[in-house]
């Protein structure tokens, strides 16, 4: 799947910057950073609750190409800057880690 | 020194000011046991005590937790709308704007920079209203530090910026040398990404970068989270690349411990953002060829070494 079928799906851009349309290989849904930074694949999208800026830290340097931010949690200004700053696509949702996961994982087949 | 290269710091603002925005917590800044009014008290008493203590902004508190914040402008409502015999509950505002105790007060720099608010309450993690904070208050508490720092800065300060020599190897291609300071929860993983850059520019194995990310980005998360800020040094030699990161203490009582899987010394907010989770060191052994950690009072070094050969052979 495409970064952009995340909208498909229902899921709010909170980037609003152009970005590649990069593909998503993978999925991972973590919240212990330490953990993300030393399993999640690259080219994937990370589903979580941490919504800060460290976040992007860390899904730059594992190649996380979106980040989904769960459970409604409100996402800081500076989260979505560092984002739109190191091309990580950021969305929202309402759902759980694992709604969102089962629906993600659904849509890679 | 030959081939060194040009040495290269995070952050370029003067070392005491920056370890004072991140070491005092709010709580040593704020103003414990502020003036308060309860939710069914009358805006008459809340007036009185705004007027009598000069204060613009007044927490409304219901047992012990904070229930919302009354401001001037709604003392003008209530006059404007309502009688004075009214409960503040019907005027105070709910949405409030709050900071924990134990956040570093760069927290609270931040929030009076983003927010037009003059004042904010402090809360513990039982959500009990313990102070208030105003921009004088972070003012004060930050000087006061500096003053301490300054006292032990010049020590310190030469012990981190200059490289021991015995740490440069003749044969080696890129050296760097960064500080990182205690709390910088603002700029953390902005030396493994330099890092990252490097190794990439110089077409490093994907597969090897991974690994330099994930032990230079721990070692780099513990110098912010635990350490009271330290240097962390990477070296790319012609077979392997070296991370060695050295720090000003309080060190690691528990060395086993600290190695084991799960074993954490993090308080509770920095375990709300993702840390601590107990898997830092123990990550960055497993993706180590070599591992060396000593620690003492007076701090901790850890050595790491990653092979840049057929990784095949490595244990991993």
């Amino acid at each position: 799947m495409k970064v952009s079928d995340l909208e498909a799906l229902g899921y709010t851009r909170e980037t609003k910057k152009e970005m590649e349309d990069y593909e998503i290989k993978a999925g991972y849904t973590g919240d212990l950073l330490s953990d993300v930074m030393a399993n999640a694949p690259s080219d994937s999208v990370l589903i979580t609750i941490q919504a800060h800026k460290n976040t992007i830290a860390v899904a730059t340097l594992a190649g996380i190409r979106a980040i989904l931010v769960c459970n409604k949690r409100a996402i800081p200004s500076d989260m979505i800057e560092a984002a739109e700053d190191n091309d990580v696509a950021l969305f929202k949702t309402a759902e759980t880690q694992f709604e969102a996961s089962a629906k993600v994982a659904k849509m890679m087949g | 020194m030959g081939s060194v290269n040009n040495l290269l710091f995070v952050n370029d603002s003067h070392e005491v000011i920056l370890e004072s925005i991140y070491t005092v917590r709010v709580k040593e800044a704020m103003n414990s046991n502020p003036m308060h009014v309860a939710p069914e008290d009358t805006m008459r008493t809340a007036k009185n005590i705004m007027k009598e203590n000069g204060l613009s902004g007044l927490p409304v508190v219901d047992g012990a937790r904070l229930a919302g914040i009354l401001s001037l402008y709604d003392i003008m409502a209530c006059y404007d709308n309502g009688s004075m015999d009214d409960k503040v509950s019907k005027y105070m505002s709910r949405d409030v704007i709050l900071l924990e105790e134990d956040m570093p007060i760069s927290f609270a720099i931040n929030y009076f920079n983003k927010f037009k608010f003059r004042r904010f309450p402090v809360i513990n993690k039982n959500k009990e209203l313990t102070g208030m904070i105003t921009a004088r208050d972070l003012t004060a508490a930050m000087l006061n530090n500096i003053n301490k720092q300054l006292q032990k800065y010049d020590k310190l300060n030469m012990r981190l910026s200059d490289p021991d020599p015995a740490d440069i190897r003749s044969d080696t291609v890129i050296y760097r040398q960064f500080i990182v300071h205690k709390y910088d929860f603002e700029n953390a993983g902005k030396v493994t990404s330099e890092i990252k850059k490097i190794l990439k520019e110089r077409g490093i194995k994907q597969s090897i970068i991974r690994r330099v990310s994930i032990a230079a980005y721990e070692l780099e998360i513990n110098l912010v989270v635990h350490s009271d800020g330290g240097v962390l040094i990477f070296q790319l030699l012609p077979d392997a690349i070296m991370i060695k990161t050295q720090d000003k203490g309080p060190g690691i009582p528990d060395l086993e411990k600290a190695l084991t899987d799960g074993f954490s010394t993090a308080s509770e907010w920095i375990r709300s953002q993702g840390f601590g989770a107990g898997m830092g060191l123990p990550n960055v052994k497993r993706v180590s060829n070599d591992f060396q950690i000593s620690s003492d009072i007076t701090g901790t070094e850890v050595k790491i070494k990653i092979n840049l050969g057929n990784e095949e052979d490595e244990s991993k």
